[in-house]
């Protein structure tokens, strides 16, 4: 992935389906990026992929540059209620690239 | 499988004697004992009054039962009856610290470190110019109830009342969910504490103040958390937003006392400070144990937990685990302590890191650019932490002496 040292632009649908549009810092992580905009991501553990308190669903364009999943990751993911294989992610693991232009975000329920 | 061995069955060292879950002196210096457990028996049970728990000390196994909450639940004792957010598994524990978490993020507290600056100057200043003295009644504590009332929105002109109150709230928690022994009179300190935050939570709700207090009022106000939620967690907030920053504090100049080439490094590289403190949270966390109770049969390390059990996660253990963390029982701060416990670990983890992290870093700043040399003032015994929940661990008197 290569790394742009521009702003881009999040599409995010909070849990009551309202819609916002966050910028995200090429030095923040997706979930960073979320929570210092006020979305209401928990982000317990403070970005450290212990906790799946910060798991978004990301749209079918954009999932595939999100990377891989770490075997960490897909743990906690899996165990929780609303895991979607082809759309979840812990949004602290996934990293500001050019090809994540454009994303869009819907905030995953508490599990 | 492995069976699990009662502590009292074991063959400690001499100078050690059994794990004893309820001693004082276990509380106040823990390591001996975690690094026997470590090595000799990962997972123990230990016979107190009221049950047994069960401890675990190595890292791979604590984080593991920490990341998995639904085998290792919160719930010790039925939140319904106290509505405690430690106690609190999700979704409940979710809708209950968001309530509190954005003003608790990098960004939100970053806004006062100007504030913590300047009260920490005004605070360590004097004590500096007078050679030492005590330091966590005149400078870690005014600074850490200072620092969170600001943040909250809770006065704390009354300071020795409030912290009567969060000593009382502890050890009340302490014996209703963690078989702990709590104090005489706990529970009436408890009610006093819960009083006065019901009297901010109406003040707040009546005036729409803009404040972490203010926002647990519009909540109680919509419904969205109930007065007994909203008073408690206000309380819990305040609690633990001083009493284990005090610690790490504290601790800080602990180990400033015994590796005196610190401070210097410190002084000429501001990237040593936040080194420092991460160490620090790693090496002697304020937090000793995390209570959790199995919801079924679990394995663990090649060891089963049954159904129902107290178990006590040892992050303190964890942290000095060298098969994570090499020649994990010494303090250094060039080893990387990525994925240490000293703030938790999962969902639990504390909503107060950035603002302790913080507070510790202004300190150890200051202090590095105003003094040369720290110690343990020898003539003034240093006194721990005694009972509370058994989990909060380190000093709670300590006199230094200061070289500029």
């Amino acid at each position: 992935m290569i790394e742009v040292a521009t702003k881009l632009t999040v599409q995010v649908t909070d849990r009551d389906g309202t819609r916002h549009e966050v910028e995200w810092e090429p030095s923040q992580s997706l979930m960073e990026a979320l929570r210092d905009n006020d979305m209401a991501v928990l982000a317990s553990c403070g970005g450290n992929c212990v906790c799946a308190t910060c798991h978004v669903y990301v749209d079918a364009a954009h999932f595939q540059a999100t990377g891989e999943r770490s075997a960490d990751e897909r743990e906690l993911l899996e165990a929780t209620s609303c895991f979607k294989p082809a759309a979840s992610r812990l949004s602290c693991q996934v990293r500001h690239c050019e090809e994540l232009a454009g994303i869009a975000v819907v905030l995953a329920p508490y599990d | 499988m492995t069976q699990v061995p009662y502590a009292h069955e074991l063959s400690w060292p001499a100078e050690l004697g059994p794990y004893d879950a309820m001693s004082f002196a276990i509380q106040a210096n823990p390591f001996p004992w975690f690094e026997w457990m470590r090595e000799h028996a990962p997972v123990l049970k230990v016979r107190t009054p009221t049950a047994d728990l069960w401890f675990v000390s190595r890292y791979e196994q604590v984080t593991k039962a920490l990341r998995s909450p639904k085998q290792f639940s919160s719930s010790t004792v039925d939140p319904e009856g106290l509505p405690l957010l430690t106690l609190m598994d999700p979704p409940r524990h979710a809708r209950v610290r968001e309530s509190a978490a954005r003003a608790f993020t990098p960004k939100a507290v970053a806004r006062f470190e100007s504030q913590i600056r300047e009260l920490a100057v005004q605070l360590l200043q004097p004590l500096i110019d007078e050679g030492g003295g005590s330091l966590i009644d005149r400078f870690a504590m005014p600074l850490t109830i200072g620092t969170i009332g600001s943040l909250l929105g809770v006065p704390t002109s009354r300071i020795d009342e409030l912290k009567r109150w969060s000593d009382d709230l502890n050890n009340y928690v302490g014996r209703v969910a963690r078989n702990a022994p709590g104090s005489a009179n706990d529970e009436q300190g408890y009610r006093e504490f819960l009083a006065f935050m019901l009297s901010l939570l109406e003040a707040a709700r009546a005036d729409d103040t803009e404040s972490v207090i203010g926002n647990l009022a519009r909540l109680w106000k919509s419904g969205g958390l109930s007065e007994y939620e909203a008073t408690l967690f206000g309380a819990f907030l305040f609690s633990a937003g001083h009493e284990t920053t005090t610690i790490l504090i504290a601790n800080g100049f602990r180990t400033l006392a015994e590796q005196p080439g610190l401070l210097g490094r410190m002084r000429d590289n501001a990237g040593d400070v936040t080194r420092f403190v991460e160490e620090s949270a790693r090496f002697r966390a304020a937090v000793q144990r995390l209570p959790r109770v199995t919801t079924q049969d679990v394995e663990l390390g090649g060891y089963v937990i049954p159904k129902g059990a107290s178990v006590r996660m040892l992050p303190g253990s964890a942290n000095r685990d060298s098969a994570k963390f090499p020649d994990g029982e010494r303090f250094d701060i060039d080893r990387d302590t990525t994925g240490h416990l000293g703030f938790g670990h999962g969902i639990h983890m504390c909503v107060g890191q950035w603002l302790a992290r913080l507070e510790a870093r202004v300190t150890f700043e200051f202090l590095a650019k105003s003094v040369r040399h720290v110690e343990i003032d020898p003539q003034v015994p240093v006194l721990f932490y005694e009972g509370g929940t058994m989990s909060n661990a380190g000093p709670r008197s300590l006199n230094v002496l200061f070289r500029t």
